[in-house]
This record gives C-alpha cells, sequence and structure tokens, in this order.
C-alpha cells in the first residue's frame, strides 16, 4: 500500500480560504462601509480593524 | 488550469485586491452616494484608503505574486504570462522585471553585494537605516538597476522593453478615468505598497543577517512563525526554508525543513 505524499495538494476547505483572505476581504469590506457611515465612519472602522490586526498578529 | 489546488488561495486574494481598487475607485466617482462632497471628507476618505489599499497590493505583490514568480500558476505560458502582467501592475511594477528582481538578483545573489534589492551597508557594516532604505530603493535604485542589468545583459532586454510596454498601458488606465483619483488612490496606495509594506518586509528578513557572525552561522534570513502571520501571509514566516529551497511550494513550507533544521534532525537521529 502506498502512502500518499505529505506534500500532495490537500483538500481546500471554505473557511481556509476566507482567513487566508482575510487582509483583502477586510479592506473590501471597510470601504464598501463608506456607503453606510461615510468618510468619518470608514476611517474610525478601519482604525479598530487594525488595532485588532495588530494586537492578534 | 491551475496547477496546484491551493492556488486558488493565490487567484481568489488576488481577486479581492482588484475589488477593493474597483470599490474605492467607483467611491471616488460617485460623491453623492459615498459622502464625499467636501474637501476634508476627501481627505479622509483618501487618508484611510491608501494604508488600506497599500497594505493589501504590498502583499498581493510581495508575497502572492512571488509565489507565481518561483511556480508558475497555470498549466499553459500564456495564462501565466497575462496573469503576471495583470497581478504586479497593482503595486506598479512589470511582472518581468519583479521577477528578475526577486529571482535572479535576490535569491541568486542573497546578501552578496550584487544582491541590489536589500538594503546597502553602512560604514559599520551594518544594512544602512531602514527609512533610508524604504524611501530610496523604489523607485528609484530598483529603476536605475534594472536599467543596469538590461544594458549589461543580466535581463533580457527585448522582453524587458515589452512587458514595460505593456505595463505602461494597463498601469495608466486608472489616470485615463480620472488623473486625480488615479493620483490618490492609485499612484499612492502603489508608493505605500512598495515602500511600507515590501520595504519594511525585505529589511526585517534579512536584517542582521549581514553580520559576519550571522555569516558564519550561515543565517541568511529571520523566521516570523506566528500562525495568524502565516495563514495570511502566505507561510512567507518560513522565511529561511524559503530562500534554501525556493522551488518548495507555499503550501508545503510548514512541513519542509531548512538545511540546517534537516542537519540538526540527522544528528539527533545518529545520536539516538
Amino acid at each position: 500500500m502506498t502512502t500518499p505524499s505529505p506534500l500532495a495538494s490537500r483538500p481546500l476547505h471554505p473557511l481556509t480560504f476566507l482567513l487566508r483572505s482575510l487582509l483583502p476581504l477586510a479592506a473590501l469590506l471597510l470601504l464598501a462601509s463608506t456607503l453606510l457611515w461615510g468618510p468619518y465612519g470608514f476611517c474610525l472602522a478601519t482604525l479598530c480593524w487594525w488595532r485588532t490586526v495588530a494586537r492578534i498578529g | 488550469m491551475l496547477r496546484r489546488r491551493e492556488d486558488a488561495h493565490c487567484v481568489v486574494f488576488h481577486l479581492l485586491c482588484v475589488a477593493a481598487y474597483a470599490a474605492a475607485f467607483w467611491l471616488w466617482l460617485h460623491p453623492d452616494v459615498a459622502g464625499l462632497h467636501g474637501l476634508p471628507e476627501r481627505a479622509v476618505f483618501v487618508a484611510t484608503a491608501v494604508p488600506l489599499l497599500g497594505w493589501i497590493s504590498g502583499v498581493d505583490v510581495g508575497v502572492n505574486f512571488h509565489n507565481h514568480t518561483h511556480r508558475r500558476l497555470f498549466d499553459v505560458d500564456w495564462q501565466n504570462r497575462w496573469a503576471a502582467r495583470l497581478w504586479a501592475v497593482f503595486a506598479a511594477w512589470p511582472g518581468l522585471l519583479w521577477q528578475h528582481a526577486h529571482v535572479a538578483v535576490h535569491h541568486a545573489h542573497l546578501l552578496q553585494p550584487r544582491d541590489w534589492t536589500l538594503p546597502r551597508l553602512s560604514p559599520d557594516g551594518r544594512f544602512e537605516p531602514r527609512h533610508r532604505y524604504q524611501l530610496l530603493h523604489w523607485p528609484w535604485r530598483s529603476t536605475r538597476q534594472l536599467w543596469r542589468d538590461a544594458r549589461n545583459g543580466r535581463l533580457d532586454r527585448w522582453r524587458a522593453g515589452r512587458e514595460t510596454l505593456w505595463f505602461l498601458v494597463l498601469w495608466s488606465m486608472p489616470f485615463c478615468i480620472d488623473p486625480v483619483m488615479a493620483l490618490w488612490l492609485w499612484l499612492l496606495p502603489h508608493w505605500f505598497a512598495n515602500c511600507v509594506t515590501m520595504g519594511a518586509g525585505m529589511f526585517v528578513q534579512h536584517a542582521g543577517c549581514e553580520l559576519p557572525a550571522a555569516r558564519l552561522a550561515r543565517h541568511h534570513s529571520n523566521d516570523f512563525p506566528s500562525p495568524f502571520f502565516n495563514l495570511t501571509m502566505f507561510n512567507i514566516g518560513f522565511h529561511s526554508r524559503h530562500h534554501e529551497q525556493p522551488g518548495v511550494h507555499w503550501a508545503d513550507l510548514p512541513a519542509s525543513r531548512s538545511g540546517g533544521e534537516a542537519a540538526a534532525a540527522t544528528v539527533t537521529e545518529l545520536r539516538a
């Protein structure tokens, strides 16, 4: 019996897509938030996002 | 179409970056809907959007497109060629020239005098100050060095010229739509991507490795093991392994071992 190579293509999980694309996805959503909250709300939400990323990273 | 299924992550990441730029442009072009009525509102919007777009562009080209330069994502040549053209333009680079700078210069001559992608050395033997490097490297030093490489035959002049023309066509498009918008939401984020995101990244990945003691210990790169960092940065934190085995796919880097790690493991096994 052959053992599959650990370096072979791995199955793709939707959650990893979401997490790996977190930075551009967040940027897109934050920009879209301008429609709801205007430029000042966008600025405030983005500042909160940067603080959160700095804390996690 | 894709050589590795995991590379769908790279494509999705890039498409989200494209969507973020499209959203920023659309908001600028529809000030009544976005509430960008006066100069203060526009200034706040630009000041917030530039680091946001610049950061994702820096990662999209410095890490994500970087994966493509080492291992092509697609099966077919023309798809790879167009992927490079449509990808690196999001940080104001012709794809071929970024690839030359990274693979033929940085990887081939790491920490040697010919590696012009890294900071210059100060008289004390250390890297020059980080901010000096970040402000002077792109586009000033990089353009000069690429020109020299093309003149010396290290870079294929015909291909470089052709790809630069394609780059100029693609990169100028936002300027044709609205030059003021392009200045604030295209050029300025690209400056941020190169000088802040990629510049800082290049600096910290090799800072300290230029010193004689580090060279004696064959310590050429700094690693960043944070799981969050590696999850969102395509495992680029495994930087020593990446330099020792640049052909290893980004998804395989956590499972691979650098030469030093492999040697240490062998010694442990022999002792056991």
